[in-house]
């Protein structure tokens, strides 16, 4: 019809922009990750897999696996403490959940660095948290918190919190609470209509809200170098590393495709799940 | 409603003050008279005075903001008329495409950022404006793409049918009635890429120039090496922006409601 | 006779594999209220798009006011539609919705807000101009949306559903509403609904459809009188179907032999041939009950009876396990449940003649 025939002009930009300037870049770094680093920094065309290869050194697969320890730690304290936010969010009145989502809208629009900045005061050992401690008297010598992995968990699950709580609340938002009241009806207990009801409802926004905090926790290297003091390696940080200090750009690459691929492997089992194409929340 | 504060209250406050508490102790910070922060030097502008002559600081705040101006500009016309065109056409690679698209928000920042720093060296392509427009536009578009799309999903479509069916061409259709409905989506996505381009550390930490230091590249930095009370008072101007920003978009998403 | 004013020639329509309207034509003439009733996923709304322009249909043509206009894209096209939800602009005020399509003509601003002015008095809402939609009522939409089509003078005007999301008494008050504005307005009305009673009460002429289909094209007192096929028969009214092999024929009368038992029944328009079997369509009134034992009747029994409407409704079980209803007017007390009776019938209509048949299947 003549309304089709021009919709391809609008289209046309969006398509240009995303095959050049996202998925050439995306299949460059594949390519990369399967060619040998030259000797001095740049790259020669042999086909390699020792890039691969080269991830399953113990010293590599620690960074992993201390990174996955980061990851999973955060996505279990961000839910634990987002979801029952999420959820009491969505049951406010009208007016009330539109100011509070206000006040989480602005923490979470507020540059990363500031907030990050702000715990780094807090948690220096003569910062906020260890006066207030030691004034109380709970410990008399000031606790090092900061650059330990407690701080680079707590820099992350407050980072990340904002996501968490909006999945969770746009499913609980769409849920129809009188189910609830015929579950309680039908003869089902607070506890049970809660799991069998409420909790089925949210699951969706739940499991999005995992994969939103999970997927940029692997790689938030900015959040270790700074409440970590580079003793804390994630993913992430080697990734930086190999670009910006080792000049090893394949083994980046490399480093990058198996994140990518863990990332996609965690949307998927999401989608697999949920059966929901997007991420509930996501905006 | 009684006025009892409940549980779920509570927590709800407890939660935000905990949120709000680092947010507060920079402000508090920004008026130390101190060099030091663990000490208390008493009421003071001295840091914000500093800012103003620091022309450095001054500079970064300004590609800053230049940066997302462009990246926001080009995403938004991108991103809106694609979301209006995509639901028009039926094409197979369609779907393909709306995936692509949103790849740049879906994976770790990280990636996106070696992706680009690594393509745009194997263009020869020199780090500056330019590459981190390019790389900011690219996660820029799917926030405005999915919210506009997401709008056009909710809207009506028999609305369009009514203004052709009396006697509208397309293109009318599209300016006095499309237009007019996905306004809201737009300008709350525009908003939000604005934020995000004005908050991104990670990638433009990778495809960044040597005169094109942004704001958060130029903070982080800093961080690294010893904080001056200056940044501080830069956060808190800052932190001043955001909510500013956080309230137009409200009010507009309201206003359109 | 008036003339043609729309005119549709075998048309047909496909949504990938399914198609969804099979060799439709029809001409409809200047003035006309039409009507297209049948079940939701008939092909009406489908139908009702391409004479509006909104589809192209795969063969066939459309002829307005004799002109082609099947490829003519619907802003081209002098015919205007009245959406099932309205399909109000919600970011304009009522009077910047009625005058949009003068508007995109061009008219001057004061010839606009006069003509909005005449229109909303036309369909009484005056002082209503500067209303925004959301803040009116289900039938104060209903008017604006009329109002915005019929400004532009269109040549016919489509109704698609428009009474289905108000409640039952505002949608009684709005039939005689829209009937009357067609009047006055003396615009052709294509109109489209699955309510059975919608049609009866407004329609010139009313189309039964089923399945992409035309089942019948006829006035509503033919319609009711003389359905052609079960189908109608029962999707207009309430309608007794039962298969009979017809014995003999007396005049008008037939004797036919049912699984219940012998009837005989006078039959309205054309007889049936004899020694063949036929679908009698006996409607409820026409439905006799007695407590005495007569020639050519059946007995049953009373399962159930209600009153409603000024019609007492009584449900009868056959010796067969038929279950007929019968109705009256006025309340009658006649019979109760668990009650033997004997039913005869009044007269009955042959349905699903075979050379109907051939024609429709």
């Amino acid at each position: 019809m003549k309304k089709r025939s021009r919709a391809w002009i609008c289209v046309l930009p969006l398509y240009i922009f995303t095959i050049f300037f996202v998925a050439v870049p995306l299949v460059y770094v594949i390519v990369l990750s399967l060619l040998s680093r030259d000797v001095t920094w740049g790259v020669t065309g042999k086909f390699t897999l020792s890039n691969y290869a080269r991830i399953f050194e113990s010293s590599y697969l620690n960074v992993f696996k201390q990174s996955l320890t980061v990851a999973f730690l955060t996505t279990l304290i961000t839910s634990l403490i987002g979801y029952p936010f999420g959820y009491f969010m969505a049951r406010l009145p009208k007016k009330r959940r539109s100011i509070v989502m206000t006040f989480v809208i602005v923490p979470f629009w507020t540059n990363a660095l500031v907030r990050i900045y702000g715990w780094i005061i807090l948690l220096r050992s003569q910062g906020l948290l260890n006066s207030v401690l030691q004034i109380i008297g709970i410990v008399s010598e000031p606790l090092k918190i900061l650059y330990t992995l407690p701080a680079v968990i707590i820099g992350m699950v407050y980072s990340l919190l904002p996501f968490m709580i909006f999945a969770v609340y746009s499913s609980a938002e769409k849920m129809d609470f009188s189910l609830v009241d015929a579950a309680r009806d039908l003869g089902a207990g607070r506890i049970k209509a809660f799991w069998t009801i409420t909790f089925r409802c949210t699951l969706p926004g739940l499991l999005s809200g995992f994969v939103l905090v999970f997927v940029p926790s692997i790689g938030l290297f900015f959040i270790s170098d700074l409440l970590g003091g580079g003793k804390i390696m994630l993913v992430g940080n080697l990734i930086q590393n190999q670009l910006l200090t080792s000049r090893d750009w394949p083994f980046g690459a490399a480093l990058s495709v198996v994140m990518m691929i863990m990332t996609l492997f965690v949307i998927w089992i999401y989608r697999r799940i949920t059966r929901v194409k997007d991420l509930e929340g996501l905006l | 409603m009684n006025k009892k504060l409940h549980i779920s209250d509570a927590y709800l406050i407890l939660v935000l003050l905990l949120m709000y508490l680092p947010i507060f102790v920079v402000i508090v910070y920004s008026f130390n008279g101190s060099k030091l922060s663990t000490v208390w030097g008493g009421f003071s502008f001295q840091w914000y005075r500093n800012l103003i002559h620091n022309s450095q600081l001054m500079q970064c705040l300004k590609n800053s903001l230049i940066l997302a101006f462009l990246s926001c500009s080009v995403s938004a016309v991108v991103g809106t008329i694609g979301a209006v065109g995509i639901t028009r056409i039926r094409w197979r690679t369609r779907g393909f495409l709306e995936s692509v698209c949103i790849i740049p928000i879906m994976i770790p920042e990280i990636i996106l950022g070696m992706v680009f720093l690594a393509f745009f060296s194997f263009l020869g392509m020199k780090f500056g404006m330019l590459t981190l427009v390019i790389a900011h536009t690219a996660f820029c578009i799917p926030y405005i793409f999915m919210m506009v799309k997401a709008r056009l999903a909710g809207m009506d479509s028999s609305l369009e049918d009514a203004a052709l069916d009396l006697g509208a061409p397309p293109v009318r259709v599209f300016l006095d009635i499309t237009l007019p409905l996905i306004t809201p989506a737009v300008l709350s996505g525009t908003l939000l890429a604005f934020a995000m381009s004005l908050d991104d550390v990670v990638i433009s930490f990778f495809v960044t120039g040597p005169n094109t230091n942004t704001l958060p590249v130029k903070i982080f930095s800093q961080m690294k090496t010893g904080v001056t009370p200056e940044i501080n008072a830069l956060c808190t101007l800052m932190l001043a922006a955001t909510f500013l920003i956080v309230i137009l978009s409200r009010l507009i998403s309201k206003k359109f409601k | 006779m008036k003339q043609t004013i729309l005119k549709l020639d075998n048309i047909n329509k496909s949504f990938g594999k399914n198609q969804v309207l099979h060799d439709i034509s029809l001409d409809v003439s200047e003035g006309e209220f039409i009507t297209f009733l049948g079940p939701s996923g008939c092909g009406k709304t489908t139908m009702l798009r391409i004479i509006a322009g909104l589809l192209e249909p795969d063969s066939g043509r459309v002829f307005l006011g004799g002109e082609d206009v099947t490829s003519l894209p619907p802003n081209k096209r002098n015919v205007n539609t009245i959406f099932q939800n309205y399909a109000l602009f919600p970011h304009m005020n009522v009077e910047t919705n009625i005058g949009y399509g003068l508007r995109i003509k061009g008219v001057k601003k004061t010839e606009i807000k006069k003509r909005v002015k005449n229109m909303l008095s036309l369909v009484q809402l005056e002082g209503f101009e500067k209303k925004m939609p959301n803040e009116l009522s289900g039938g104060q939409r209903q008017r604006v949306a009329i109002a915005r089509a019929a400004i532009n003078n269109p040549r016919v005007l489509l109704l698609d559903e428009p009474l289905g999301a108000l409640d039952l008494q505002l949608r009684r008050y709005m039939q005689t509403e829209l009937k009357s504005l067609q009047t006055t307005l003396g615009i052709t009305f294509i109109y489209i609904t699955h309510d059975q009673e919608e049609a009866m009460n407004m329609s010139d002429r009313i189309v039964v459809m089923r399945d992409g289909r035309f089942e019948q094209i006829d006035t509503p007192s033919r319609l009711y009188d003389y359905p052609k096929t079960s189908f109608t028969a029962s999707f207009v009214g309430m309608a007794n179907l039962i298969n009979a092999e017809i014995l003999s024929t007396n005049g008008d009368t037939v004797n036919a032999r049912t699984s219940a038992g012998v009837i005989s029944v006078l039959i309205n328009g054309p007889l049936p041939d004899p020694d063949q079997s036929a679908v009698l369509c006996i409607r409820s009134e026409n439905v006799l009950l007695s407590k005495e034992p007569a020639s050519g009747a059946l007995a049953a029994d009373v399962t159930d009876s209600a009153y409603a409407n000024g019609l007492m409704t009584t449900h009868l079980r056959l010796s067969d396990g038929t279950v007929i209803a019968a109705s009256k007017y006025g309340l009658c007390t006649d019979f109760h449940a668990g009650d033997s009776v004997f039913v005869s019938f009044a007269s009955a209509v042959i349905v699903d003649r075979r050379d109907n048949n051939e024609k429709t299947q």
